[in-house]
């Protein structure tokens, strides 16, 4: 096993980023994407974990922060989870430098909560064998929150107040510019699942791995509409251990069950690829899978 | 395809014409688990002092500080190397609260800093937990520079401190366990209820995802910087934080020792709100957003590091007399 510590330019950036490759020539590459958590090593303490396993199956790994975190310099005031254009670009500069130095094309990636939104991104990659998605915010906030962002929400208000005719139609307006919508970039990765499995993974406590009803309505309405033969390379799995998005600070025993399920959906993505689903692979649409020990 | 490495090597390093910095990941690993040395330099010509950055055997939400102040310092002129544990080839990832690994990988620092860079004489800077770190090296190497930033001082008060927020953190965690419904998950751990009581039974346990032995806990529990620096007479930076710009008795009773010891010593206070306590995760959701509530405290902390760096030198004359 090498060890290669890298700053891949990105547009303007400069992302520091920690590739490590099996001694013989790897069959694929896996990237793995952090939310905005703590992280106590580059790319998050559970990207770190996965990287000796990964190299052990003969998988090049590589694990990075984005611009403005950790060991990337810059300055990111906030973060907005439907925003994942930098981060984005940012996965495919370190992708591109890392696929060619290996002279290996396929990936797959590996992504939790905001790194996610950021792996489903990259789906559209034609390379791109799987996704497996840690607690993955599906839905965005919706209208009245973006709009109250930018003026004032108390702006909103007094200006709706001050209007006889808009006071009337304020509450109905309200109710359905605040519901939470399905984020375009999660349900779009789904048109990719003709060649490239995605899997979504919560844990216990799901509420805290953004998930709840609502969500699980919306995959399933998203699911139900796709061909069977594309369903089937979509999963949910509820796990038992977590909150996935809290990996970091889970017992020793969790870290290891969470890795233990994320592994082998990482090899049966790369052996899936361009053919059928792998046997064995459950259907998923609406249909739970929790995972016991 | 044979693997291009000498493509991966050439992408260690960076240059930035926009700030005339450099970065590079030096080959030289340091300490028993080969943390990874980050140098930051200035592209121009370099002054002969450098910094070493320790992180502490809790290295908290300080990365970015860290990054942000070497990226000043050597924008400063100064070459400045912060150290970054990480994943060992052989033993896996980090995941220990461990002192003497620490101090062992800031003692290389400073060395592999003076090879790498060639500068005379090198200081050492540490927030929070990397204060002891910091502090103890630069105390036995005999440093001239030390910057602490909102340093722990006593290590038996910041054990207990550790301790406490773990069981209050386990407690939440439980509390969610019930909310949710599920007996089962109501049910704290022993471990979690008395993490002092299974440090003392197993010989260790667990804080937020870090082992910590007992060996470690008492070796860190031990250190009262205030007692232990013993040789330290150079110049120092003491940088506290809160939100009404009080000195904590600790820090105050640290800078009266180094001052007794026959140091220089800059007493900082930086006044912030501290919406999240310091090294503690700092963001903070508003709607769609995720917003770093430390950014700007951060920028505070790396100029005025950065200013203090600076003002020595222009007291000091220069080895041509400029």
């Amino acid at each position: 096993m090498n060890q290669f510590p890298l700053f891949v330019e990105a547009g303007n950036d400069h992302v520091a980023s920690v590739l490590t490759v099996p001694e013989d020539n790897p069959r694929g590459v896996v990237i793995t994407l952090p939310g905005t958590g703590r992280h106590d090593l580059i790319g998050s303490t559970m990207c770190a974990h996965l990287s000796q396993r990964l190299v052990e199956r003969g998988l090049a790994h590589v694990r990075l922060d984005y611009a403005g975190v950790g060991d990337s310099p810059g300055l990111v005031p906030t973060w907005v989870l439907s925003d994942v254009g930098a981060a984005s670009q940012q996965a495919r500069a370190v992708l591109g430098v890392v696929t060619e130095a290996l002279g290996v094309r396929r990936f797959v990636v590996v992504g939790a909560c905001y790194g996610s939104r950021v792996a489903l991104s990259l789906v559209s990659d034609p390379d791109c064998c799987g996704a497996v998605c840690l607690a993955t915010p599906v839905l965005d906030h919706g209208g009245f929150a973006r709009v109250s962002r930018a003026v004032g929400e108390r702006t909103v208000f007094s200006y709706v107040r001050s209007h006889v005719a808009l006071r009337r139609l304020a509450g109905p307006l309200r109710r359905t510019l605040k519901a939470r919508k399905p984020a375009a970039g999660v349900v779009g990765a789904f048109d990719y699942l003709d060649r490239a499995a995605i899997t979504f993974l919560y844990g216990r406590f799901p509420q805290e791995d953004h998930y709840n009803r609502q969500v699980r309505e919306v995959l399933d309405e998203a699911v139900v509409k796709l061909p069977p033969e594309r369903r089937e390379r979509f999963e949910l799995r509820m796990l038992q251990w977590g909150p996935l998005s809290k990996f970091d600070i889970l017992p020793p025993e969790d870290k290891e069950e969470v890795l233990n399920v994320v592994l082998p959906l990482v090899d049966e993505a790369f052996e899936d690829v361009g053919g059928s689903p792998a046997l064995g692979r459950p259907a998923a649409s609406g249909v739970f899978h929790v995972v016991k020990p | 395809m044979p693997v291009d490495l000498e493509r991966l090597r050439r992408q260690c390093r960076y240059e930035d014409p926009v700030t005339g910095i450099s970065e590079e990941f030096l080959e030289h690993r340091l300490g028993p688990r080969g943390a990874l040395a980050v140098l930051s330099a200035p592209v121009a010509s370099a002054l002969p002092r450098g910094w070493v950055i320790s992180p502490g055997p809790d290295p908290g939400n300080l990365r970015r500080l860290e990054t942000l102040l070497a990226g000043q310092l050597a924008a400063s002129g100064f070459p400045t190397l912060r150290i970054r544990p990480d994943l060992h080839l052989v033993n896996g990832p980090v995941g220990e609260i461990d002192l003497s690994t620490r101090l062992a990988e800031a003692d290389e620092a400073v060395s592999a800093l003076t090879e790498a860079s060639g500068v005379r004489s090198v200081g050492l800077v540490g927030a929070l937990s990397g204060g002891i770190v910091a502090a103890m090296v630069a105390d036995r190497l005999g440093s001239s520079e030390l910057a602490l930033i909102e340093p722990v001082t006593r290590g038996k008060r910041y054990m207990r401190e550790t301790m406490r927020r773990q069981a209050i953190a386990e407690l939440i965690a439980s509390a969610d366990g019930a909310a949710s419904g599920n007996a089962a998950e109501s049910e704290a751990p022993e471990s979690a209820r008395r993490p002092l009581e299974e440090l003392a039974a197993s010989g260790e346990t667990w804080v937020r995802g870090l082992r910590l032995t007992s060996t470690e806990y008492d070796r860190i529990a031990a250190v009262d910087l205030a007692r232990d620096m013993r040789a330290f007479s150079g110049r120092s930076l003491l940088i506290g934080i809160s939100p009404s710009g009080f000195v904590s008795t600790e820090l105050d009773k640290l800078r009266v020792h180094l001052e007794a010891l026959g140091g220089d010593v800059t007493l900082e206070m930086l006044e912030d709100p501290l919406p999240a306590p310091f090294g503690e995760y700092p963001f903070r959701n508003a709607g769609p957003m995720r917003i770093d509530t430390r950014l700007e405290l951060d920028q505070r902390l790396a100029r005025v590091t950065t200013d203090w760096a600076g003002a020595s030198l222009e007291a000091e004359p220069t080895e041509d007399g400029a």
